[in-house]
């Protein structure tokens, strides 16, 4: 099967949700604001986008500061109820005041919510964090044993993991998914791996494929030649009519004929349309997926709130990414130019999902 | 075209969830004293290093506690009320 191929169902449904996107874009209301709390680690992936360092040039940003933007800049002109605060790094459990962040995150009425690669997560560090009112959680798991410590650099990153895995799984309540990064090694043993989370009681997954971008960039090792790209495109689509597991493809990418069938939503970049960031320096941006030299503004020089109104408008009106390959690609009114963090300094587009397929 | 008719072709479709952004059921609103129901937009995408949206009664269950410490600043007492049992 040709994967780029759209019948006319889902080539109408296409129309209907670009005009339901544009209409979100115009919107532009903040559902999500990540906060990059440290650049800080214990691994040091090889696919890490941030860059992170065990002594990143850049300090931790004090918890104080992030509390004045959400106090001064957002709480104003925002529904708690209706916003998700992501902490992201780095590795977060590194911070110290986590706990103390999330509890006032949350008696601001905010949910929240980390990610994490399981390193450092205990038994009691969980209830500490539950206590301050964590209430999902993605994990890292980017395979079995091997292929997982080759990623993470480290070898007991595995079994940490997957100690972590099941702390989470078990905790009633709490919202979570595991979070794979699909490398070519791991591609023959999805079905393998897929049993294992079936069976260590996971119900979500999502799974992502390497953009050459931070680390990743210069490492091919990392990458899926595009026959693995359509066998894991299939592989999820299989699993999702399963039934067993909650599998989807990560958000970046159009996908063609693949469309609402690995995912549960038509393709969409949400960064700056829906999706904010406070980063580690005060940059403010989309999404920590995109590269750290982009951004609108800082919040020790802007007001956050009178950037997400005003200089967000490259996120909200992409007609500027119709250019190089996509200028005459029939697909552009669909993809408007795939995710922001899949373009360079100059706005060129790294990868295009469409044509791998 | 407007949203809602939008809507009802993408459901005819066979494509309502994907289409929709109206994934919740809908909702009293309290504010309104319950007779409100309002219709929620709350589809949230899941970017790369995001989290999944918790779930509602998770979400519920944080706001009870959040109006539990209201009610205790307020009133005291009512913390050591509830400490007492």
């Amino acid at each position: 099967m040709n994967g780029r191929r759209l019948g006319l169902r889902k080539r109408l449904a296409l129309n209907i949700f670009s005009d339901l996107y544009r209409a979100k874009a115009a919107e532009h209301r903040l559902d999500t604001l990540f906060w990059e709390c440290t650049l800080r680690c214990n691994l040091s992936c090889r696919h890490c986008g941030s860059d992170c360092r065990t002594e990143p040039a850049v300090p931790d940003m004090p918890l104080a500061d992030f509390l004045r933007v959400l106090d001064e800049e957002v709480t104003p002109h925002v529904d708690p109820a209706e916003v998700l605060v992501v902490f992201s790094g780095g590795e977060v459990l590194l911070r110290d005041d986590l706990e103390e962040a999330g509890a006032e995150v949350a008696r601001r009425g905010y949910a929240w919510g980390m990610v994490t690669n399981g390193m450092a997560l205990t038994a009691a560090r969980l209830r500490t964090l539950r206590d301050a009112g964590l209430a999902t959680v993605s994990l890292s798991l980017d395979g079995f044993e091997a292929e997982h410590n080759y990623v993470r650099r480290n070898p007991r990153s595995y079994d940490r993991a997957l100690d972590a895995l099941r702390l989470i799984v078990r905790e009633q309540g709490l919202t979570y998914d595991v979070v794979t990064c699909v490398t070519a090694p791991l591609v023959p043993q999805l079905e393998a791996f897929r049993d294992m989370l079936v069976a260590e009681g996971v119900r979500s997954w999502r799974l992502f494929t390497i953009f050459p971008a931070g680390r990743a960039a210069a490492d091919a090792t990392l990458r899926l030649g595009d026959a693995d790209f359509r066998r894991l495109l299939d592989f999820i689509r299989r699993t999702r009519k399963e039934g067993r597991i909650a599998a989807s493809y990560a958000c970046e990418g159009f996908l063609g004929g693949y469309e609402a069938e690995v995912r549960d939503h038509f393709y969409q970049c949400a960064a700056g349309v829906s999706v904010a960031s406070v980063r580690v320096d005060g940059a403010i941006s989309g999404c920590t997926s995109i590269r750290a030299d982009y951004h609108q503004g800082n919040i020790y020089t802007d007001s956050f709130w009178d950037v997400w109104e005003h200089r967000f408008e490259p996120f909200r009106n992409r007609e500027w990414a119709r250019r190089g390959a996509c200028a005459e690609c029939r697909m552009f009114r669909y993809c408007l130019g795939g995710g922001m963090h899949l373009r360079d300094g100059e706005g060129e587009l790294l990868q295009c999902h469409y044509h791998r397929l | 075209m407007n949203r809602k008719w939008k809507l009802a072709l993408a459901a005819l479709l066979g494509f309502s969830t994907a289409c929709s952004t109206v994934k919740n059921a809908p909702r009293r609103d309290a504010a309104e004293g319950g007779e409100r129901i309002e219709q929620r937009d709350s589809l949230r995408i899941m970017v790369m290093y995001g989290v999944p949206t918790p779930r509602p009664e998770r979400l519920d269950a944080q706001q009870q506690q959040q109006q539990r410490e209201a009610s205790e600043v307020a009133d005291p007492a009512v913390g050591e009320r509830a400490g007492e049992r």
